[in-house]
């Protein structure tokens, strides 16, 4: 599969031979606002950790943030400096909650001097400067944090009060470039990576209160965020029809042909279970895939769907070993009691081909297991779905396949448009800033941050997303794969 | 590379705690920015194991009002309860409070909004019931503030059981 990956930034390329590598790329600065001893320039002395040298506290911040700049840097195509304007410094935080950092942008522009694209609309500083060739807010950089007079391009808060805190959740910050936080730790360079894209310019300027936009201009982002069931972009609607559109799950998508066209090579083939008999019930019911266990085939196999009886407690669990053997049949089984990995270890060991979960409280659900062997495909079926066939199953004969769809997409509609989070109701971390977390593999630019990213080495569809805003790639990253 | 863990002190947990909380009541909406006045810790300073146990007492009020959440037989550090966790909010609130400034046009025809703290994107985490922070991405302020208000959130769609 070809994704988009860092030639060999990590692991191969050592961290000084990066700071001297010349990239035909964008330079990014990162503009240190702290005081003297605090945040980007704590002296606190920390020994060197996952190729990251800093000696103290404070240079290992500050190089996890250069060298997520220099990463963007490296794959952005440019002529005008970057400035992006950091601190490190207490934000909110409890044993349980907090704050990990901010970013956006600084300044947005309109009608600047360039292409007709630009017309009433608003693009973040750092895309504007590199289309019209010039600073548009030149000067700088800024002496203060989110102060005048906003000459620097992006602006991200860091919090401090993470590190060494038991009042501040369990984990540390893991300043590390390699990737490899202990257990509970979090990897900083995936939440910059993260961050920094939002202020490059994929965040809408959109109120998630008002619907309205400054003067009322749309932003570059929204573009390209469609609403399948309207076919209207967001920047057609008024403020009231986005706010309708924010909460239309599974409507809201991204249009730019860019990601569109290379979200194949990079998203995983959507699962279907496809029943055929009996009659009333055929049709081809969606389902999402296991985070763990191998794919289902893409030919399909038919067999029997039957219902688990493990004989104790609610018996269609599938918690206990199934005395039945299942012979190659799809064994159905409700989510609850136990972990997903041992009711499918007990349907694989009673002889079952595949495991059909039913979720028993809502819909999609990607199931998650840490030590799964499982050598049978598995997926869950929405509780919606999964009532209707769990109504028909005791007394009929159900005959069904498991199979990979030949082109349909996890996390992309039936046009290959790759969706955005649009949750109904509203949840924390629904944003059409996100691409929706049902896709697979797990992507930079979903709202959960999981620890298989790895940001420094595989961007997935991020670049495209900034291709589609009008950002340019530079050649030397243009190689999909990485020299191991 | 293994981090250097070490014992964190018996009492520091609560001059921290206080420290932190006392801290962000502190701070002062950005524009301007405030001076970063906690006390900077070793990266990597012991989290593992039980949280600290301090000396069993009432539960703390810090100057400003913000309680410390201490099981008063254990003395442990608890996860806030609802006041603390509106006090969170509120605090980020006040620390990301936005001044909505005039655009500015150039005589070229662009125009240009200050846009600083006002559509910023927040990464926050909450501890899930296996006590492993999860870290998500929220858009704007309310946003970011409901999480620190809401108690038991993780991502919805991803589960192993």
């Amino acid at each position: 599969m070809s994704r988009w990956r860092h030639a060999g930034l990590v692991g191969v390329v050592s961290w000084l031979a990066l700071l001297t590598t010349v990239w035909a790329g964008v330079t990014i600065r990162v503009n240190n606002v702290d005081p003297a001893e605090t945040g980007l320039n704590a002296p606190t002395p920390v020994s060197p950790v996952g190729d990251n040298p800093g000696q103290t506290l404070g240079e290992q911040r500050i190089n996890v943030l250069r060298f997520a700049a220099e990463l963007w840097g490296s794959l952005l195509k440019g002529e005008v400096d970057i400035i992006v304007q950091a601190t490190f410094r207490p934000l909110p935080c409890s044993p349980t909650t907090a704050v990990l950092g901010a970013a956006g942008p600084v300044r947005v522009f309109a009608n600047f001097p360039a292409t007709a694209i630009n017309a009433r609309t608003w693009y973040h500083a750092a895309l504007a400067n590199q289309i019209v060739g010039f600073d548009l807010s030149p000067g700088g950089p800024d002496a203060a944090l989110a102060g005048p007079p906003f000459q620097d391009d992006m602006v991200a808060y860091f919090n401090s009060a993470v590190d060494g805190n038991s009042a501040c959740l369990p984990g540390n910050w893991y300043y590390g470039l390699d990737n490899a936080p202990p257990a509970g730790d979090m990897a900083l360079l995936n939440v910059v990576m993260h961050e920094f894209a939002h202020g490059l310019g994929l965040t809408s300027l959109i109120d998630e209160t008002s619907g309205q936009t400054p003067l009322d201009f749309p932003d570059r982002y929204s573009t390209f965020v469609l609403d399948t069931t309207t076919n209207k972009h967001f920047h057609e609607m008024s403020a009231a029809e986005r706010l309708d559109a924010q909460v239309s799950r599974d409507t809201i998508v991204w249009d730019g042909p860019a990601t569109t066209q290379a979200a194949p090579e990079i998203l995983d083939l959507q699962a279907e279970l496809i029943v055929d008999s009996p009659p009333g019930l055929a049709g081809d019911y969606p389902v999402t895939r296991a985070d763990f266990g191998p794919a289902p085939s893409p030919d399909a196999e038919y067999a029997g769907l039957e219902l688990v009886d493990d004989r104790i407690g609610d018996p269609t669990d599938g918690c206990e070993p199934l005395e039945k053997k299942l012979r190659g049949r799809i064994a159905f089984i409700n989510r609850g009691t136990c972990p997903f990995a041992l009711k499918v270890a007990h349907a694989e060991a009673a002889g079952a081909s595949a495991v059909v979960i039913r979720n028993t409280t809502g819909g999609p659900l990607i199931m998650d297991a840490a030590n799964s062997r499982s050598r049978i495909p598995a997926v869950s079926i929405s509780q919606h779905h999964g009532d209707v066939l769990l109504s028909a199953l005791p007394r009929t004969d159900m005959r069904a396949a498991l199979r990979l769809h030949p082109d349909r997409l996890v996390g992309a509609d039936q046009s290959g448009f790759v969706r955005l989070y649009a949750p109904d109701p509203v949840e924390p971390g629904s944003s059409i800033a996100h691409i929706d977390p049902s896709a697979s593999p797990n992507l930079l630019m979903e709202p959960f941050l999981s620890g298989d990213l790895d940001a420094a080495t595989d961007l997935d569809l991020t670049p495209f997303l900034l291709t589609d805003l009008g950002w340019r790639l530079a050649e030397e990253t243009d190689s999909p794969e990485a020299p191991e | 590379m293994a981090r250097n863990k070490t014992a964190w002190p018996l009492g520091v947990g609560l001059i921290v705690a206080l420290t932190v909380l006392t801290t962000l009541r502190e701070e002062a909406p950005a524009p301007p920015p405030r001076q970063d006045t906690a006390p900077e810790r070793v990266a990597g300073q012991a989290k593992s194991g039980p949280p600290p146990v301090l000396a069993a007492r009432p539960p703390m009020v810090s100057r400003d009002g913000t309680q410390v959440g201490l099981d008063p037989s254990t003395g442990r550090l608890l996860p806030p309860h609802p006041a603390q966790r509106k006090s969170l909010a509120n605090a980020l609130r006040k620390q990301f409070a936005s001044v909505r400034r005039a655009p500015d046009y150039f005589a070229d025809g662009t125009i240009s909004v200050v846009v600083a703290t006002e559509r910023l994107n927040f990464s926050v985490a909450r501890v899930n019931e296996r006590g492993v922070p999860e870290m998500s991405c929220v858009s704007g302020l309310e946003q970011a503030a409901t999480v620190l208000e809401t108690d038991g959130y993780s991502g919805p769609l991803r589960a192993e059981e």
